[in-house]
């Protein structure tokens, strides 16, 4: 795929080597020229100088060849501006944007941009998770289908140690996946029992994410 | 009328007095209340100095009820993305967006806002004053 950057500070910089180590293509457009300086100096990564917000800027990237394009600004108004001239101009297929202002997502979405990516609530979220002292970690949230998916590991006083699954209540829309025991990997049945430190996968809508940690933890 | 300006630039700063003279009810948001503090005292209506750009800002200027926004700070990017988003999340029925860039006035001119651009209103008087 080709997929053009806007912004290459050091997200950017990371998405691209990411990116191109994947065998894409990858090109920058950036609006600083230390910047510019840097990327070309440590790379043989193709940079466009200037504000991506412009057409003819859009054009030297050969936005009209991209697959996707990524807006990594710290300016919402240019991420969201530069996605529009992608689709509208160059009839770039996907749109993926940094959204600095999280209260601005809604924004974005009613906007048209394909993937905006709320880096704020995502790291606050994990930050979040790895402060409290839970054995329990949402792995992937999708939003739109209204899915997550957990790892837990069960400790000594979990309700469902020495019990077979069929006999733990676990709340609906709930699917335990798998569970790795001794560096071992089991798919869950009915009959399958849990025990102390098993690490389990499971998936479960959003809203039944706190049911399925009280069933397995045995508490919050 | 409800009206809000985004952008206390000289323009802005006009246009609010003489709306506000007018007996109109006034809103101008700006991210700089040094900006805000030079409305002269024959404004009468409110203030907000805060990043436009953020719906909570917006809501709490009373978008939700405003008849006409006016998008006049310097940066069309700005003016552009919120004047969007007031027609499409928050249906105001008119909505007035300056911008500089002839490129850009192009590629948004069908979404319901009325751009203006001042660059082509200098272009017209320019051209004027030369033949006149």
């Amino acid at each position: 795929m080709y997929i053009v950057i806007v912004g290459a500070g050091n997200v950017g910089f990371f998405l691209a080597n990411k990116l191109l180590a994947d065998k894409h293509r990858v090109c920058f457009i950036e609006k600083s020229s230390e910047v510019v300086r840097f990327v070309t100096q440590n790379s043989s990564i193709p940079v466009v100088l200037g504000d991506a917000t412009q057409p003819e800027i859009l054009k030297e990237a050969r936005l009209e060849k991209a697959d996707t394009f990524v807006a990594l600004t710290s300016e919402d108004e240019v991420n969201i501006i530069s996605c529009q001239l992608a689709k509208e101009l160059f009839k770039v297929r996907r749109t993926v944007a940094k959204v600095n202002n999280p209260r601005n997502l809604k924004v974005f979405t009613s906007l048209g941009i394909d993937a905006p990516v709320d880096s704020t609530s995502i790291l606050s979220r994990i930050v979040e998770e790895e402060a409290s002292f839970t054995d329990f970690m949402n792995l992937l949230s999708i939003k739109k289908g209204n899915l997550s998916i957990v790892r837990l590991d069960l400790p000594e006083n979990s309700p469902a140690i020495n019990r077979k699954i069929k006999d733990v209540k676990l709340p609906p829309d709930t699917v335990l996946v798998s569970i790795l025991r001794e560096g071992e990997v089991i798919i869950p049945k009915g009959e399958t029992e849990l025990l102390l430190g098993d690490e389990i996968i499971g998936i479960t809508s959003i809203d039944k994410e706190k049911d399925l940690i009280n069933s397995l933890l045995g508490r919050l | 009328m409800y009206i809000i300006i985004i952008g206390c630039g000289e323009l802005g700063i006009k246009l609010a007095e003489e709306l506000s003279w007018d007996k109109h009810d006034v809103v101008v948001i700006d991210k700089k209340l040094s900006a805000l503090r030079k409305l002269g005292s024959n404004f009468n209506g409110q203030t907000i100095s805060a990043d436009a750009l953020d719906l909570e800002v917006l809501k709490t200027a009373g978008i939700e009820r405003a008849e006409v926004l006016f998008l006049l700070t310097g940066n069309d990017n700005l003016n552009l993305v919120i004047g969007q988003l007031a027609k499409k999340m928050f249906k105001v029925r008119k909505v007035i967006v300056q911008v500089f860039s002839f490129s850009k006035e192009r590629v948004f001119k069908n979404k319901g806002l009325i751009i203006i651009n001042r660059n082509n209103l200098f272009l017209d008087r320019f051209k004027e004053a030369l033949i006149s």
